[in-house]
């Protein structure tokens, strides 16, 4: 239990037990109940009062599956909000064998001098000049990493768009096959690390200084039932390891709430040719892996390996999210070119889906047509290659409606939507309005109440309840590691019960299940009440105009929630 | 009555159909339902809960259209 702190202005690194205020956090509890103390609400993102934080969950490196989950925070760029943007990969782990609970990054290096932070298997942190790989993309930069300091070695590192402070910047992380294709890619948080001045953090995967598991036989017994109910559950043990989450893309159009040409028709012309029934079949055909174990301590395994029609690697993993703004969104219905995006986001180091929503608002606009492919790989390129259009697109949507003076900018709080239209999913607009991340698709998705028939998704009614507890439920599970895809085995019997007694056998708690929204609604606040410092109001909780006013196809329906609804949400 | 089946995702159903992916016409007695068109499958509610027709989820009461695409689906999350 330590906090590791990085002042990058004089390079120096502090070790401290962990203060009173933060015992018992972890993951997105941590980042967001320590940002709303200790970083002034109006300062620049991108300045050095902001602080960049890691923090694995309070899980994170014991024996229970799924727990791989890292939360970075900061105040974002993008939205102007506190921001959590979660990733898997491996470096959650190695974080926990060391009884790391956080790495809090502060200050600011000068103006390009880049550095890496290493810490060894004994914990010992070291700031290492880093101006070797100044400019490199995030594949070649990992490989060189794990060249130098071995393989086993999680990286967690930015691109040159995070250096060059793009508002779309992710943070990628390496993988189980050290490949930095797991993101942190939502709020921009890669160019607050561009910002601070670090390149990289590398982590070794062989520390054993985990803090103590206080009742470890309970422990052990409870993390084998966990075990049980995530194989067991339809979801996590039976379609995600067959098609990943790409097997939305199916049932969302069906609904036709798939927000395709801008979010301007809910089924997209020839959606079966990127679907994940689609994608499963020709990853199987070029010998690819369908079944990819992405992250540390996986079982369900919703990772995949996509390869190119030779069979040679193209990307990893390809994700829902990602075929939906990169495809839906830019009415381009191939997925091979898809793919191809989404490995030139990894390796550029930007988020795939306020990427492909910048490309799709560019071509609304009429830059390109819908559908072009070679318009999308050369939009990447003026990314990549730093022009003035490349750097408005890689700051997202937003930044192009402003440059073309479009007004159909599909984003919250300056951050894209995610997969489902909220006009043709009411409580997902719910979420995207009042989330105090900006638009977001983990935040409290509601999808499920609609495919178990729990809710009507084109009627007001209990919209603003469930969009609620969801997004309750959510910030309770960010703060735990564990993964979002596997955390619907909480929903059982037996894997609620589990969870919540390997959550008490580590912690020596008594915590009943009443503890788990608890813990939600304070993140939340905290949430909030970082965004009321920062000057966000009732008022910045809507959508853009064009969801009240423009009817989506099929269903020709508009968002219907009231603001006095919307303004409800935390009513708790 | 005649409607069209599809079926997604890992949801497989019996004997009575073709495999899952493949679109099949079926025949229907006049007035059947969603439940009895899965009871017919043999596709269990916690394998294929999700059935929707013309844009729109069914529940197990929901009348079936003659001609209609009946597309199944487990239940999914958001990811």
């Amino acid at each position: 239990m330590k906090f590791l702190k990085v002042n990058m202005s004089n390079k120096t690194i502090g070790v401290e037990e962990v203060p009173q205020p933060y015992l018992g956090l972890g993951g997105r509890g941590l980042t967001s109940i320590l940002i709303n103390a200790e970083v002034p609400a109006r300062c620049d993102p991108l300045g050095p009062e902001n602080k960049l934080i890691f923090a694995p969950g309070l899980l994170s490196g014991t024996n229970l599956v799924n727990t791989s989950r890292i939360s970075v925070g900061a105040k974002s760029p993008l939205t102007g909000t506190i921001k959590e943007s979660n990733a898997g990969g491996t470096i959650a782990a190695a974080l926990g064998r060391l009884g790391i609970t956080a790495i809090i990054v502060e200050g600011q290096a000068k103006e390009g001098e880049w550095f890496v932070l290493r810490i060894d298997e004994k914990g010992e942190a070291s700031l290492l000049p880093a101006q070797e790989y100044r400019g490199m993309r995030t594949y070649a930069l990992t490989e060189k990493l794990l060249q130098t300091y071995g393989d086993k070695t999680s990286v967690m590192c930015i691109g040159p768009a995070g250096e060059n402070r793009l508002k779309a910047a992710s943070i990628q992380t390496s993988d189980i096959d050290g490949r930095p294709c797991r993101a942190a890619g939502r709020g921009g948080l890669g160019a607050v690390m561009g910002s601070k001045g670090l390149k990289a953090l590398v982590v070794d995967q062989r520390g054993n200084s985990p803090d103590a598991v206080a009742d470890p036989e309970t422990f052990k017994e409870s993390a084998k039932a966990f075990a049980k109910a995530v194989k067991d559950h339809p979801f996590s043990g039976q379609l995600l390891p067959n098609l990943g989450t790409a097997g939305l893309v199916a049932p969302v159009n069906a609904m036709g709430a798939f927000p395709s040409y801008n979010a301007t028709k809910g089924v997209m012309d020839g959606w079966e040719k990127i679907s994940g029934e689609t994608m499963a079949q020709l990853i199987n055909e070029r010998r690819g892996n369908p079944s990819h174990m992405g992250c540390a301590q996986c079982i369900v395994h919703c990772s995949n390996v996509y390869n190119d029609k030779d069979g040679r690697y193209l990307t990893s993993s390809l994700e829902y999210e990602t075929i939906w703004a990169m495809g839906g969104m830019t009415g381009i219905d191939d997925l091979d070119t898809i793919a191809r995006l989404d490995f030139l986001c990894d390796d550029f180091g930007l988020d795939t889906m306020s990427t492909g929503v910048a490309m799709a608002v560019a071509m609304d606009a009429g830059y390109k047509s819908f559908g072009d492919r070679s318009a999308a790989l050369q939009m990447m390129e003026e990314i990549a290659q730093g022009t003035a259009l490349g750097m408005i697109l890689g700051n997202g949507p937003e930044a192009v409606g402003h440059h073309f003076n479009h007004s159909r900018v599909p984003v919250v709080k300056g951050q894209s939507i995610a997969a489902y239209d909220p006009r043709a999913m009411q409580g997902n607009a719910v979420t995207y309005a009042t989330s105090p991340m900006g638009a977001d698709h983990s935040a409290g998705n509601v999808i499920g109440e609609y495919m178990a028939q729990k809710l009507d998704p084109l009627k007001a009614e209990g919209q603003v309840e469930a969009s609620r507890n969801t997004q309750i439920a959510m910030a309770a599970v960010d703060c735990t590691g564990l993964c979002l895809l596997a955390s619907f085995a909480l929903t059982t019997p037996e894997g609620g019960m589990a969870f919540l007694q390997a959550m008490n056998a580590k912690f020596g708690t008594q915590l009943g299940p009443e503890a788990i929204p608890q813990l939600g609604i304070r993140v939340l606040r905290a949430e909030r009440e970082f965004n009321h410092k920062a000057g966000f109001t009732n008022k910045d909780d809507r959508l853009p105009e064009f969801f009240y006013k423009e009817p989506l196809p099929p269903h020709n329906t508009v968002v219907i929630i009231s603001d006095q609804e919307m303004d409800s949400t935390f009513n708790f | 009555m005649k409607v069209r089946v599809k079926t997604y995702g890992t949801v497989t159903p019996g004997p009575a159909a073709a495999r899952a992916g493949q679109e099949i016409e079926m025949e229907i007695p006049e007035g059947a339902n969603v439940g009895d068109l899965l009871a017919h499958l043999g596709i269990s509610p916690s394998q294929g809960g999700t059935v929707v027709m013309n844009g729109r989820i069914l529940s197990k009461e929901g009348d079936l259209v003659d001609g209609a695409l009946v597309q199944i689906f487990q239940v999914m999350h958001g990811g």
